[in-house]
């Protein structure tokens, strides 16, 4: 039984990976197609970086429905974060030519770069003290993952030209973790969700 | 015996070569096929006109990506879907009004033009308000032989452009709440802009006609604005005496102006307007005034605060 379980973790670990990888192979497959192929790796890095981090806030929730799978959120984010570093090397290479006083006033002049630097920085921080003996020390510190996600869906919303379906989308699964969240910290004082 | 064995044999030799020709050309046309093929699939009728010499050495972007990266909102918001879902718009036939304050209101055939207008190869550069460009060989012709038809009465000050209006062909139209943007679509221009002689009324690219994602039957083409002005697929033209509500206006007066000239000294609110991607490319090149257009067109603004009407 207990071999059982071990193997079949393993093998969800596995499908994580694949699917955590899957949009970069879609990517490397469609890039030399694409009439636009660095919007379209923007589009992809970020999208990616989003859509992992909804993940990986959603389903500690999964509990709900009796599946236990919050411990896969820290491999999740990781992974949102690696997108996140994608986008934004995609930035400082082809955008700023790795020009400081370029950055700073893109930053202070166009708000979504600011909201989205600072998504960014959350998700650096929180990767580095994702280990074991360092989550326990900033685990308070994490929580600044809530104002990460804000921040990431404005900058989202704000990059494209008119709001459609899945800017609404989006903004509809940050409303719904921040419900969550909100619903589950005043519930239970020793929140399950940390 | 052994010295033989090493030297390879003329015809083998030239058979290898050929071999390897074979390949490397196989790679290189790879991307000429495949735009051959994209073409063709698209089944787009000739089109006879005086052919642009292209004397600024513009880079034409190739008709692949030009016909598959479309802003065609009626569609799709997507950029790729239009080219999928166009071939079901009906252009023919096509009537095209000419209203308002002119003394001789017309509706024209888009067979009629065709047949009647002489045609004119204009390559073009196109900058989209979303940081992507491209070059474009239009077929058309200059708006103001059109207006020479009609006639503009001394009260005409402004155009207002329409878009086909059917959300039995445009299924983003029949979306009501959910459509993106309020249709039909509508542009617009000032009379000594659409005078231009640069201002087109494009019919064709790339010696064909228009594939339907491009704006078939016909389309505006204004090189020194925003791409968002040369609005697709008309049916109505109207002289006014007021200066038009366009769409983008309607939708968000503080980031889309009347004007909308291509200007890298005003940022639009939310990024960046100083710097343009070609399709294809990495890297951005720096944004033209007026898209390049300036010597041509500058004289329109030469008293305007191009901040205030941006």
């Amino acid at each position: 039984m207990k071999r059982w379980i071990l193997k079949n973790i393993f093998s969800l670990k596995l499908v994580l990976w694949l699917l955590c990888l899957l949009p970069s192979i879609y990517t490397l497959t469609k890039l030399s197609s694409h009439p636009d192929p660095l919007k379209f790796l923007y589009n992809m890095s970020g999208l990616s970086t989003f859509w992992l981090l909804i993940t990986a806030l959603l389903i500690p929730f999964f509990h709900i429905f009796g599946l236990h799978v919050r411990k896969y959120s820290k491999f999740l984010g990781i992974f949102s974060f690696f997108y996140a570093l994608i986008h934004l090397l995609l930035y400082l290479i082809f955008e700023s030519n790795f020009s400081f006083s370029f950055i700073l006033k893109e930053v202070f002049d166009k708000p979504f770069i600011l909201f989205g630097m600072g998504l960014f920085l959350v998700l650096l921080v929180m990767t580095l003290t994702s280990t074991k003996k360092l989550y326990k020390r900033y685990k308070k510190l994490h929580q600044l993952i809530y104002l990460g996600l804000v921040l990431g869906t404005f900058h989202y919303s704000m990059a494209q030209k008119v709001l459609g379906f899945f800017e609404y989308l989006a903004i509809g699964f940050l409303l719904l973790i921040l419900t969550l969240k909100a619903y589950s910290s005043s519930h239970n004082k020793k929140s399950f969700v940390s | 015996m052994k010295k033989q064995l090493d030297i390879t044999s003329q015809h083998l030799f030239k058979a290898r070569r050929k071999f390897l020709a074979l390949g490397a050309a196989s790679l290189v046309s790879n991307k000429e096929v495949m735009q051959l093929l994209a073409s063709a699939k698209l089944n787009l009728k000739d089109l006879h006109f005086i052919q642009d010499k292209n004397l600024n050495k513009l880079q034409i972007t190739d008709f692949q990506k030009a016909s598959t990266y479309n802003n065609f909102y009626e569609f799709s918001t997507s950029k790729s879907k239009p080219a999928t879902m166009a071939h079901a718009l009906q252009t023919k036939p096509w009537e095209l009004k000419v209203s308002g304050l002119v003394k001789n209101p017309q509706t024209f055939h888009i067979s009629t033009l065709l047949d009647t207008m002489t045609l004119q190869e204009r390559v073009y550069r196109f900058r989209c308000v979303e940081g992507w460009s491209m070059v474009v060989p239009w077929i058309g012709f200059e708006l103001r032989e059109l207006l020479a038809k009609v006639q503009p009465l001394s009260s005409a000050k402004y155009l207002r452009f329409t878009t086909l209006y059917d959300p039995k062909q445009f299924p983003n139209q029949a979306k009501n709440a959910f459509a993106t943007i309020p249709y039909p679509y509508e542009e617009g221009l000032r009379l000594d802009e659409a005078m231009h002689n640069l201002t087109l009324l494009s019919v064709g690219m790339y010696g064909k006609v228009l594939p339907n994602q491009n704006g078939a039957p016909i389309r505006l083409i204004v090189p020194w604005k925003y791409g968002f002005k040369s609005i697709k697929s008309i049916v109505s033209i109207e002289l006014t005496k007021d200066e038009p509500v366009t769409t983008w206006q309607k939708l968000a007066p503080n980031e889309y102006g009347f004007y909308a000239n291509v200007n890298p000294n005003i940022d639009h609110p939310r990024w960046s307007q100083a710097r343009e991607r070609r399709l294809g490319s990495f890297f951005k090149q720096d944004t033209l005034m007026f898209n390049g257009y300036e010597k041509e067109v500058g004289f329109l603004y030469e008293k305007m605060d191009l901040e205030k009407y941006f």
